[in-house]
């Protein structure tokens, strides 16, 4: 028998035992999270909540607009480094709050990433080895496809094995403190940010009456400009509430797409979680491009 | 004196607000009732009041981030599981990569050939090197 021939004849008993072996691995991992749901809705949360930074920088940025439309009408002066110590609070959360959002988008991407098919793909890698074995053993191309069959094989099934595993014991484990946190974040953006918004929009608001009642003339004329600019600011404001809103609509969106992904996580078929997952996905896609409106 | 709550500088952050638009409107409906100074201290208290809200409110969510702190560490340590899985399943195609350049290396020795052979050597320690 040539050197060829034994070695398939060898890897070909091999072949059919660890066929029955990847088999086991296969029905051990049948009905675990679907990788590819996964990833598509940790990939749609980690681009939502990457949204966030220019809202979290708002908070002092609108205490700062307050400070400046507090200022009396008929100040001509560079007040801005006053405005920004009355305001150092916010600026000095700032980094803690972007550290909070990180740990978020870092836990969303390090889930995606470990969805992704990439991860477990060796294809490349197993046909440059078939080659080399090829190369190497002058081995035709019957015994050389036979390698990279089973090789391809078992690396797909004991990588999707290990990587269902993992995925689903990160949800799981993961998934209370997940909806601390989106709660808590919520909170800061849809309650703490909206009421700064709300006392930055008094300021100015008092801003334009004392314009307008410092206006003993009555001319129309002013207080026409004076209404427009005022209209502009209201809807600048109304934006920048709604985005608001939108950002703590993807906060509960993310926290119960990943409560459904880890109560589901053991028994769900890839259709009946990519229908359960599906909506929360549109939905934070839409909230996101609202969200881009004022920012 | 013992620390507030998250909730309770949230309710003080909005008490503190609506008192404050409660005296701005006060001061807009009354504006020519009262003198300039009644409006001016009305004024400034209105500013305060606000400036009182906008403190409580950073106060609010830093104790929000104070108590959080639980949580980030278990959401981390999580994570960094998480990618110890993406390592592991690279390190699988790192191991495919090594095999590779061992099989060269096992037919750059059959060949006899030392250009053959020093290179073979020269990827297999890149390989592992990695």
């Amino acid at each position: 028998m040539r050197k060829g021939e034994s070695v398939f004849s060898f890897l070909w008993n091999f072949r059919q035992i660890s066929i029955l072996v990847a088999a086991a691995v296969l029905l051990v991992t049948v009905g675990c999270v679907t990788p590819e749901a996964v990833r598509q809705f940790t990939a749609v949360a980690t681009d939502a909540a990457q949204q966030f930074p220019p809202l979290v920088r708002d908070l002092a940025a609108s205490c700062i607009r307050k400070q400046l439309a507090d200022r009396s009408v008929d100040e001509i002066a560079d007040a801005s480094g006053e405005a920004k110590n009355a305001c150092k609070e916010f600026s000095d959360l700032e980094p803690s709050l972007l550290g909070a959002l990180d740990v978020l988008i870092n836990y969303l991407n390090a889930l995606s990433q470990l969805a992704s098919d990439q991860v477990v793909s060796y294809d490349t890698q197993i046909d440059g080895f078939a080659a080399k074995v090829q190369a190497a053993g002058k081995f035709g191309d019957a015994p050389v496809n036979a390698i990279k069959g089973l090789a391809k094989f078992l690396a797909d099934a004991a990588a999707s094995g290990y990587q269902r595993k993992k995925l689903g014991s990160a949800i799981k484990a993961a998934d209370s403190d997940v909806a601390i946190l989106t709660k808590a974040l919520g909170t800061i953006v849809g309650d703490d940010y909206i009421r700064v918004l709300g006392v930055e929009q008094e300021s100015v608001l008092e801003r334009f009456r004392q314009a307008i009642q410092a206006d003993k003339t009555k001319n129309p004329a002013v207080h026409l400009l004076l209404q427009d600019r005022w209209r502009a600011n209201l809807e600048s404001q109304e934006n920048r509430r709604r985005a608001a809103r939108d950002l703590q609509q993807i906060l509960v969106k993310i926290r119960d797409g990943h409560h459904q992904l880890a109560a589901q996580v053991d028994h769900w078929s890839a259709i009946e979680l990519r229908q359960t997952l599906s909506p929360y996905s549109s939905s934070i896609r839409q909230l996101v491009r609202d969200f881009q409106v004022a920012f | 004196m013992s620390t507030l709550t998250q909730d309770q500088a949230r309710a003080l952050a909005e008490d503190f607000f609506e008192i404050s638009k409660a005296v701005g409107d006060y001061r807009f409906r009354h504006f020519d009732d009262l003198t300039p100074d009644q409006l001016n201290a009305l004024h400034s208290l209105q500013q305060q009041l606000s400036n009182q809200s906008n403190h409580f409110t950073a106060v609010a969510i830093q104790i929000t981030l104070d108590d959080l702190q639980p949580t980030l560490d278990k959401i981390n340590q999580i994570t960094g599981q998480v990618n110890q899985a993406i390592t592991t399943l690279n390190n699988i195609r790192r191991v495919i990569t090594i095999a590779t350049s061992i099989v060269s290396l096992g037919a750059a020795f059959a060949s006899g050939s030392p250009g053959t052979i020093a290179s073979a050597i020269q990827d297999t320690v890149g390989a592992l090197q990695g």
